[in-house]
């Protein structure tokens, strides 16, 4: 009988009696992998949270995140990287090596800023303003959250999920409320999934047919360009140095994201002479960067963080603060088109918010619903790209703020 | 005024005068260019540069195609038409 208590004893079974919440935990991993994998919901990202939520609930395992109370010792030093593997194994290593210290984030900025043209915002620059409009939906989800009883940290970290930028929406979790960071992610990278199932009925509800139906090549031959530009890779190339710069003086808070947003951009523009780094960039880098990101993130949700009634919250606070961004994308739009004689279609406010290029390829398509010819990517993108500005500058607001 | 409505006000001005740095930024650069470096030259004869479309808005369009069909991945060097 004793071996058989034995035996029993160094399965995994015990556990799961006595702490029946870790099966909901996996099988709340396992609805991730089925969004990523059968629905092809962000599935790098998705995939790999869905998979860290499984072995961080697997028990006995040990692969869960610990709270941060139980690596820092009383006087606010921390253990050191062997000592958090050595006690809490290696999850919690990669953990506190990767995330804590803020450091995935900006790897994903540098290789997003590689993968990003700016030429069609570039093309179209007045069309970027409606990127700030879009950002409504993080400072009014902030306010109300704070209404409801979250902390102005916590507040910060659940509105930035308006800005539909996973890394983004990371980074200020990290910085601002690191016990809300899986919630947090999962709300972020599923809304930005779900911009085909969201931005539809929004624009539905606020635009006319005859907006939606607005051709904004029409628009640009009555109303063509000043000037045009004569030599787009030398601007490209100028683009990131200067505007780098000029960011950093005015939201020195935001340089970490915009910094290596820019600097990934420039090696992208430089062209061959660079094309090494670009590579490393869009390649190996980040893809070795979204694994760990993904894993870790996942391994944060535990029962004890993610079986709570504020997770709901976190949930629903982060759709409305989608929902509110697409609208004051839209409502931006439509003031200007009150006073402008060149209109514009209100999609391309729609798509302020970061979730390049899906919001941009699902304005494209609503427009071409309406008019078969009114091909808007390349106008939605300039919106959609600023967006990944607007929100990084929103970030290095709320942590200048909060943090 | 309390924390959240100073975060909501200036957080919401600070983006949009970010952004309308961006534009101004994007605009000077493009001026300076325009001004100081000019168009690149064409190379006659090279390989590959057969008649080029010159309407910026149908290159914009196809540069816009390949990068999003691409994920950002693909550029375009030359368009020929065929």
């Amino acid at each position: 009988m004793s071996a058989l208590e034995r035996l029993y004893n160094i399965t995994a079974f015990g556990d799961l009696w006595s702490g029946p919440g870790a099966i909901l935990m996996l099988a709340i991993g396992i609805f991730l992998l089925f969004l990523g994998i059968r629905k092809k919901y962000e599935p790098l990202l998705l995939v790999p949270i869905g998979f860290g939520v499984i072995l961080a609930n697997l028990p006995g395992a040990g692969m869960g995140i610990v709270p941060e109370e139980m690596v820092r010792f009383e006087d606010g030093r921390y253990m050191n990287l062997v000592e958090i593997a050595g006690e809490y194994g290696i999850m919690n290593f990669l953990y506190y090596m990767l995330i804590k210290t803020g450091f995935l984030p900006p790897i994903i900025f540098l290789g997003v800023g590689a993968l990003t043209d700016f030429g069609p915002m570039l093309r179209n620059l007045r069309l970027s303003l409606f990127g700030a409009a879009a950002q409504l939906g993080i400072f009014t989800v902030f306010f109300a959250a704070i209404a409801v009883g979250f902390t102005p940290q916590e507040s910060g970290a659940l509105g930035i999920i308006g800005g539909g930028d996973g890394p983004t929406a990371i980074y200020i979790s990290i910085m601002l409320a690191p016990h809300m960071l899986g919630p947090i992610a999962i709300a972020a990278y599923s809304y930005m999934a779900l911009v085909p199932v969201i931005i539809p009925p929004i624009t539905r509800v606020m635009c006319s047919n005859k907006e939606l139906s607005i051709n904004m090549k029409n628009m640009d031959k009555l109303f063509p360009a000043k000037r045009e530009i004569k030599n787009m890779t030398a601007v490209k190339i100028a683009f990131p140095i200067v505007l780098g710069i000029i960011v950093a003086f005015f939201v020195p808070t935001a340089v970490p994201l915009i910094g290596m947003l820019m600097f990934g951009n420039l090696i992208r523009e430089i062209g061959l002479a660079t094309g090494r780094l670009t590579e490393a960039a869009t390649g190996p880098i980040l893809n070795t960067a979204t694994i760990f990101l993904g894993l870790t993130v996942g391994a944060t949700m535990t029962t004890a963080t993610f079986l709570d009634l504020r997770t709901l919250g976190i949930i629903f606070g982060g759709l409305v603060a989608f929902a509110i961004s697409v609208a004051g994308g839209i409502i931006a739009v439509k003031i200007y088109n009150l006073f402008a004689k060149k209109k514009i279609n209100p999609l391309v406010g729609a798509t302020g918010l970061s979730a390049v290029p899906m919001a941009s390829r699902v304005a494209n398509e609503i427009a071409l619903k309406h008019d078969s010819g009114n091909h808007l990517l390349q106008y939605c993108m300039a919106s959609n790209i600023s967006g990944v500005i607007g929100s990084a500058v929103a970030a290095g607001v709320l942590i200048a703020f909060l943090g | 005024m309390g924390l959240p409505l100073q975060v909501f006000l200036f957080g919401l001005l600070t983006v949009f005068i970010v952004l309308l740095v961006v534009v101004a930024t994007g605009n000077a650069i493009i001026w300076f260019v325009n001004r100081y470096i000019g168009a690149p030259a064409q190379e006659p004869g090279k390989p590959g540069s057969g008649q080029l479309l010159s309407h910026s808005g149908r290159i914009a369009a196809l540069t816009a195609a390949v990068s999003t069909v691409t994920r950002g991945r693909g550029r375009v060097t030359n368009i020929e038409k065929l």
